[in-house]
């Protein structure tokens, strides 16, 4: 049961990272306090968790079969990889994480499913596209209706700030749905854990990890690679999280990084790409492709360790 | 949440009242002109300055308190950014009309009767300009739609300024006052016009706010 410590580890870790992806552009743009999205984001990681999060579950176990001390592996792995990319202040997807480690425990063990691993990776370049395409669409849509109903500056102001604070309530409920597999579903494989403890254990490792150090990978989404007003705030969060429930309904873990990374970009593309901070998206595209590689390289160092020690 | 309401309905009242001031501010401008106008300087117009920069005053400790209620984060920073960099603006609409009143209670400034009626014409064209102001930004705060519309009244009102203040100083070097008497009085036709001119900067401004909020 001791190796859950590192599934509640790589919790804390996506809650660090990934909160920004739901919360990150309205807090950044001091539209939302900090605590005030904490908070909300917090509650609502739970509740999609408990209500969705088993979907997603299913998928990880039959990628790779796992023993306890195999799960344990994978998440230090994954936990240690995006906690790293927290502190470089960088929004990862905590699913490549996870995915890079089972996929290279998977070889290892000669037991890697590659028509699971096939659907991932596909959903991987899918998110940012689909989440790019919504947030055009929303724009267009929610932008013409707002131009029929002509809302006057104060009540323009007051449904925005009820619309950021729901689309990110929204967005954590998504994140919670399709993200607790990352967590604590390669303990269900290996009867650790039912999957409702699983989901209550992970979500509640998430609300730590966005309550306690969040705050610097919101100011990158949020701030740094494309500015945002209000509307188109609210635009990409919607869009995120509209892209990253219908992946938790599919029954995909998703990265909710790369769904705000393709939402935000989709702002810039309607408003021109110079709006784009090139050197951001750069160091971006380097964690998402850098993010796997060095979860799977550091699941080998650890794996290696168990095998030496005997304890595989 | 409702805390977050009560605190934009406040700050809604208070800009309401900060306009409501100004509003009050001008008709003493134009009470105190009427007098000027009709009796010269004296007691009465005195007693107008002295109204005018009052309200002028208040209005100012007005925009004061809006501004700290404002920084305290009431609106989301857009809306704040804007309300703020109008009401600046907007300020200077009052203080160019007691500008005009001091001046001429300083430099003593008396008119020549022939050109009495065109320095009323220049003033009424000038407060005409303020009150289309006005209404753009009630318009701006309550019917957004039909903002453009009314900042391009002030436009026109504006260019009518124009004209009369051209006009009004051919007619000043053309008359047989000392160069002194023309200077002063073309120095007092500039300030005149200077209300239309912010009220034009103003509505300029109106203007970004309401396009701003068009998607």
């Amino acid at each position: 049961m001791w190796q859950v410590i590192s599934g509640i580890f790589l919790g804390w870790s996506l809650g660090s990272n990934d909160a920004s992806n739901v919360f990150g552009t309205a807090v950044a743009s001091h539209m939302v306090r900090f605590w005030t999205a904490a908070i909300l984001c917090a509650i609502f990681v739970v509740l999609g968790a408990l209500a969705h999060g088993q979907e997603g579950i299913e998928t990880y176990r039959q990628m790779s079969p796992m023993t306890p001390n195999l799960a344990f592996i994978v998440s230090l792995a994954a936990g240690a990889t995006v906690t790293l990319m927290s502190y470089w202040k960088l929004p990862v997807s905590t699913s490549q994480a996870v995915v890079g480690a089972l996929v290279l425990v998977g070889a290892l063990g000669n037991t890697l499913d590659v028509s699971s691993l096939t659907k991932v990776v596909l959903c991987w370049i899918g998110t940012p596209i689909g989440a790019a395409l919504v947030t055009i669409i929303l724009y267009y849509t929610l932008g013409k209706l707002v131009n029929r109903i002509g809302p006057s500056l104060f009540s323009h102001d007051r449904w925005l700030r009820i619309g950021l604070l729901v689309a990110g309530s929204y967005g954590a409920y998504a994140l919670g749905a399709n993200n607790v597999a990352n967590v604590t579903g390669a303990y269900v494989g290996p009867d650790m854990l039912t999957p409702f403890t699983a989901c209550l254990i992970g979500s509640l490792a998430i609300a730590g990890g966005v309550l306690t150090y969040s705050r610097n990978v919101m100011m990158t989404v949020g701030k740094k690679l494309v500015q945002l007003d209000a509307f188109t705030a609210f635009v990409a969060i919607l869009a995120e999280a509209i892209t990253v429930h219908v992946y938790a309904l599919v029954g995909v873990p998703v990265s909710t990084s790369q769904a705000i990374v393709g939402a935000v970009l989709g702002v810039g593309i309607l408003k021109g790409a110079r709006t784009i901070n090139r050197q951001t998206l750069v160091r971006i595209l380097f964690g998402w492709t850098g993010t796997p590689l060095i979860s799977a390289a550091l699941t080998f160092a650890i794996y290696q360790i168990f095998s030496l020690t005997g304890n595989l | 949440m409702v805390f977050l309401w009560k605190k934009q309905k406040n700050i809604q009242d208070m800009i309401e009242g900060y306009f409501e001031l100004c509003d009050r501010c001008f008709q003493l401008f134009q009470e105190a002109t009427a007098v000027y106008f009709e009796q010269g300087l004296g007691q009465a117009f005195d007693q107008g300055v002295e109204a005018t920069h009052k309200a002028e005053s208040e209005a100012d400790d007005q925009r004061r308190e809006i501004e700290l209620t404002l920084y305290g984060k009431a609106l989301l920073p857009d809306s704040r950014g804007d309300l703020l960099g109008l009401l600046e603006t907007f300020d200077r609409l009052p203080n160019a009309a007691e500008t005009i009143l001091f001046a001429i209670r300083t430099q003593l400034v008396v008119l020549p009767d022939e050109l009495k009626e065109a320095f009323a014409a220049l003033i009424d064209i000038n407060v005409q300009a303020y009150c289309a102001t006005r209404k753009a930004v009630d318009s701006l705060f309550h019917n957004p739609v039909a903002t453009l519309h009314t900042t391009k009244e002030v436009d026109e009102k504006e260019s009518e300024s124009d004209r009369r203040e051209r006009a009004l100083i051919t007619a000043i070097f053309k008359s047989d006052m000392d160069t002194g008497e023309k200077l002063l009085l073309k120095d007092v036709v500039i300030l005149m016009g200077r209300i239309s001119d912010r009220a034009e900067a103003t509505a300029d401004r109106i203007s970004i706010v309401a396009i701003k909020r068009q998607i």
